[in-house]
């Protein structure tokens, strides 16, 4: 349980970094996007640390890729 | 030079874009493509990595025209006056999603190395923490701090591969590419097919590096860049010849990390022995290279995309999703390899060459042009609250040269 609580920790005092130093230099929108990314980031991080079901990029890539690069991979395997 | 100067508007020079690019190619697929190609192509392997270099050049032929049409705009933005403020929003949030995922594998793929040659009980979650610490320093200080440290590292890489190269020359065996192309042409063919995915199409990264090289080297440019596409093809059919003639077809394709194999086997009257550990220093500094050219990449293209000041605040939250998504990217080492090797280099050519190859159609038929600047809006140095104070005060009396305000 460690890890999770050491994630969330670092991810608030990241946050707050972000927001005094954006805050302080007036830069609003940049803020707001710099904490919605880091808020994906940590809920992403939080939740393969609590080995929750998540999606694997690389296995949607494959999917959807598949009825192009498989054919090619036959044809390069071919006689192999 | 102002306090400021590089934190947004950096320039590079010419040579230093086509070290940047050298290292690209060189980071993560030294190591890795020759024994994918070798697999292939068996002992013709190197004839592959011959073949795959005109691909590469007409590639970045692609780039510099765009560039030419756009000289002082990254792909981001460039996208949005051909196609369209939303579609080229739309197309940049694909090459943001590209650049996620790319840099999650190069980090995945040190983490891999280091967990099975050199750090073999540490966690690999440490492994990609503290490495991505040293490429978010790196990203921070910017494209010309990246581009001196490729110089200085390109000398080490060379040297390094000068002396494994020497080193090796008593190992070497002519009759391990026997007999040459003993299925036709067919077989070195094949064997380009991961070479385009890895690397050649992910020199997409390039166009966001291009509108930085400084002005008066742009004429240089396009020989720079030609000279390391020679470069990158001449290295690559070395290191392949190489690992061939040392090591011999099957073993080339059987190992993970190939030239890490092979500088294992250097060993000179017992003196000049365990000398892999300096191809392991330089391929940490190639992949260091590359990755920290992709956060970079992908930190700017956001920026760009949403119309912000400034990339460096994206940095740290973007280091939050890479590294995660670097441990869950890949189930083991022969996933990665089926991935790199089959799906990447489709999912890599339709990024790095049908989407620009079409952005350039589309300009070119529409006769676009456009050398405005797109760079980010200057960074001013704030006034500090006395100067402010005073400039109020100027403002009420009046300053010398002034007439006093009337009430």
């Amino acid at each position: 349980m460690l890890g999770p609580i050491i994630l969330v920790l670092f991810a608030i005092a990241t946050g707050i970094v972000i927001w005094r130093h954006n805050g302080g230099v007036g830069r609003f929108r940049e803020r707001g996007w710099s904490l919605f990314i880091l808020v994906i980031g940590a809920l992403y991080s939080l939740a393969i640390l609590l080995n929750m079901p998540i999606p694997n990029p690389t296995d949607w890539i494959s999917a959807v890729l598949a009825p192009i690069y498989k054919p090619i991979l036959a044809w390069i395997e071919e006689g192999m | 030079m102002s306090k400021f100067a590089g934190i947004n508007n950096a320039e590079i020079s010419s040579g230093q874009a086509a070290k940047i690019l050298i290292m690209f190619a060189q980071g993560s697929a030294a190591l890795i493509l020759p024994s994918a190609v070798t697999a292939i192509a068996k002992q013709d392997g190197w004839l592959s990595m011959l073949i795959a270099g005109p691909f590469n050049y007409f590639i970045l032929l692609v780039y510099l025209a765009l560039a030419d049409r756009f000289p002082n705009m990254s792909l981001a933005q460039y996208a949005e006056k051909i196609v369209g403020k939303w579609a080229g929003k739309a197309l940049t949030f694909i090459y943001i999603l590209f650049f996620l995922l790319l840099s999650a594998l190069v980090l995945r793929n040190i983490s891999d190395f280091m967990s099975l040659s050199v750090l073999p009980l540490t966690p690999e979650w440490f492994i990609d923490s503290t490495f991505m610490l040293v490429v978010i320093y790196g990203v921070f200080l910017g494209i010309e701090t990246i581009a001196r440290t490729g110089e200085i590292l390109f000398g080490w890489g060379m040297l390094v591969i000068v002396i494994i190269i020497f080193s090796l020359f008593n190992q070497f065996s002519f009759q391990n590419f026997e007999p040459v192309l003993y299925e036709g042409v067919l077989r070195p063919l094949k064997g380009v097919y991961p070479i385009l995915g890895f690397p050649i199409g992910e020199f997409v990264f390039i166009t966001a590096i291009l509108p930085l090289v400084r002005k008066q080297d742009r004429k240089k440019l396009r020989k720079s860049l030609k000279t390391s596409v020679l470069l990158i093809t001449f290295l690559s059919v070395l290191i392949t010849v190489f690992l061939v003639g040392v090591m011999g077809v099957d073993e080339t394709s059987r190992s993970p990390f190939a030239v890490y194999d092979m500088a294992k086997n250097i060993n000179i009257e017992e003196i000049l022995v365990r000398v892999e550990i300096l191809v392991a220093m330089v391929w940490i500094g190639t992949v260091f290279m590359k990755l920290a050219l992709c956060v970079y990449v992908l930190a700017v293209l956001t920026a760009q995309m949403l119309n912000l000041s400034t990339y460096r605040t994206l940095i740290v939250p973007y280091a939050f999703i890479i590294v995660p998504l670097s441990l869950i990217a890949y189930r083991n080492v022969a996933h990665s390899r089926v991935f790199a090797m089959g799906v990447w280099t489709v999912y890599s050519l339709f990024h790095g060459f049908l989407l620009p190859f079409l952005l350039l159609m589309i300009a070119m038929i529409r006769k676009q042009r456009d050398s405005s600047d797109g760079g980010f809006p200057e960074i001013k140095p704030q006034k500090s609250q006395d100067a402010q104070q005073t400039d109020m005060t100027n403002e009420k009396i009046g300053t010398p040269d002034q007439e006093p305000a009337k009430a």
